[in-house]
C-alpha cells in the first residue's frame, strides 16, 4: 500500500516511544529481550506524530499489558543502530518508526542503558509534575 | 574453541572458551531454573507483537549451558558467583543476564541450528568482552570469571 506521507528525517533530539509488554518486566526490571527485531527492525513511535506515551500505548492489542518507554534518537545512533521513519498507512500510523541494524548482545546492553520509562505496566498516566 | 574480543580496559587480545564440565552449583541455581521453566508456556505471539514461542530444546539448552558455566565458575571463584536472570526473547532465544554493581553480563542462547549465540559483558571501569560461541560445546566461565574480577 503506498503512504499518503512523505518519509521523514528524524532529528537526533527527538523522542521514540516503544510498547513494552509485561512479559518483559521481572520485578520492575525491564529485561533486554524486548530489544529484538519483528520483520526486520525493531518498532517504535515518534513523538512528533505520536505525542503521548498514553497514545502509543493505545496502539497495543491489549494496552493493558504494555508500558512504554522512551529513547532519544540520538543517542540509539549511537548505539549503533540506524533510526529511520517509515509511516505505516495500512494501519493508519504516521509516526511509526524502524530500529534497524543487528540488536547483538552489546547493541541491548547498551539500549538498556539509555531508556527511560514513560508508563509503567498498568499506570494510568504520567505524573508530568 | 570460541574466540572472544578484548576491545578496551585491560587484559586485550583473544581469551580461550574452555569446554563445557560440570560440578557443584550455586545455592540458589536450582531454583532459577525451575522458576525458568515457565517459559515453556509462553505461546504463540507470546508477546502480542508476533513472538515466537521458547522451544523445550532451546530452554533445554540454555539451562545445561547455565548449569556448566556456573559450575566452572563457582569451583574457581567459590560460592558467591550471582545466578542470572532467565527471560525470554521474542525471537524464540533465551537470555541470561547478570545486573550486577560491579558488572553486566548479557548472554544470548539461540535455538540450535540457528544465528549464532553471542554475549557481550562490561563493568564500569570500562573493561569489555563480546563475541559468539556455540552453548552446545563451550561454557563462558572464563568470560563470567574475568568480569567478576575486574
Amino acid at each position: 500500500m503506498t503512504t499518503p506521507w512523505q518519509i521523514e528525517s528524524i532529528p537526533d533530539s527527538d523522542l521514540l516511544y516503544m510498547r513494552i509488554h509485561k512479559t518483559f518486566v521481572i520485578d520492575g526490571e525491564l529485561q533486554p529481550g524486548v530489544f529484538r527485531d519483528h520483520d526486520g527492525a525493531m518498532s517504535v513511535h515518534w513523538q512528533k506524530y505520536c505525542p503521548s506515551p498514553s497514545l502509543a500505548r493505545a496502539r497495543a492489542r491489549h494496552p493493558e499489558d504494555n508500558g512504554i518507554i522512551s529513547l532519544v534518537a540520538g543517542r540509539v545512533r549511537k548505539v549503533p543502530l540506524g533510526v529511520d521513519h517509515d509511516p505505516d498507512a495500512t494501519l493508519g500510523d504516521r509516526s511509526h518508526t524502524n530500529v534497524r541494524g543487528e540488536k547483538t548482545a552489546e547493541a541491548r546492553v547498551r539500549l538498556l542503558g539509555i531508556f527511560e520509562w514513560c508508563l509503567r505496566i498498568g499506570q494510568r498516566e504520567i505524573d508530568m509534575g | 574453541m570460541a574466540k572472544v574480543h578484548v576491545p578496551r580496559g585491560n587484559g586485550g587480545g583473544i581469551a580461550s572458551v574452555s569446554p563445557a564440565a560440570s560440578s557443584a552449583e550455586p545455592h540458589d541455581l536450582d531454583s532459577a531454573i525451575e522458576m525458568s521453566k515457565s517459559l515453556l508456556d509462553l505461546g504463540p505471539d507470546w508477546d502480542d507483537a508476533g513472538a515466537k514461542p521458547i522451544d523445550a530444546s532451546t530452554w533445554k539448552r540454555a539451562t545445561g549451558f547455565l548449569r556448566r558455566t556456573m559450575a566452572k565458575a563457582t569451583r574457581s571463584a567459590g560460592p558467591s558467583v550471582p545466578v542470572p536472570r532467565i527471560s525470554p526473547c521474542s525471537d524464540g532465544s533465551i537470555d541470561l543476564f547478570w545486573k550486577r554493581p560491579g558488572f553486566q553480563l548479557l548472554i544470548n542462547i539461540q535455538p540450535s541450528g540457528t544465528v549464532a549465540s553471542d554475549f557481550y559483558g562490561e563493568t564500569p571501569n570500562g573493561f569489555e568482552l563480546k563475541g559468539t560461541f556455540d552453548p552446545d560445546t563451550h561454557d563462558l566461565n572464563v568470560i563470567l570469571g574475568q568480569l567478576l574480577v575486574n
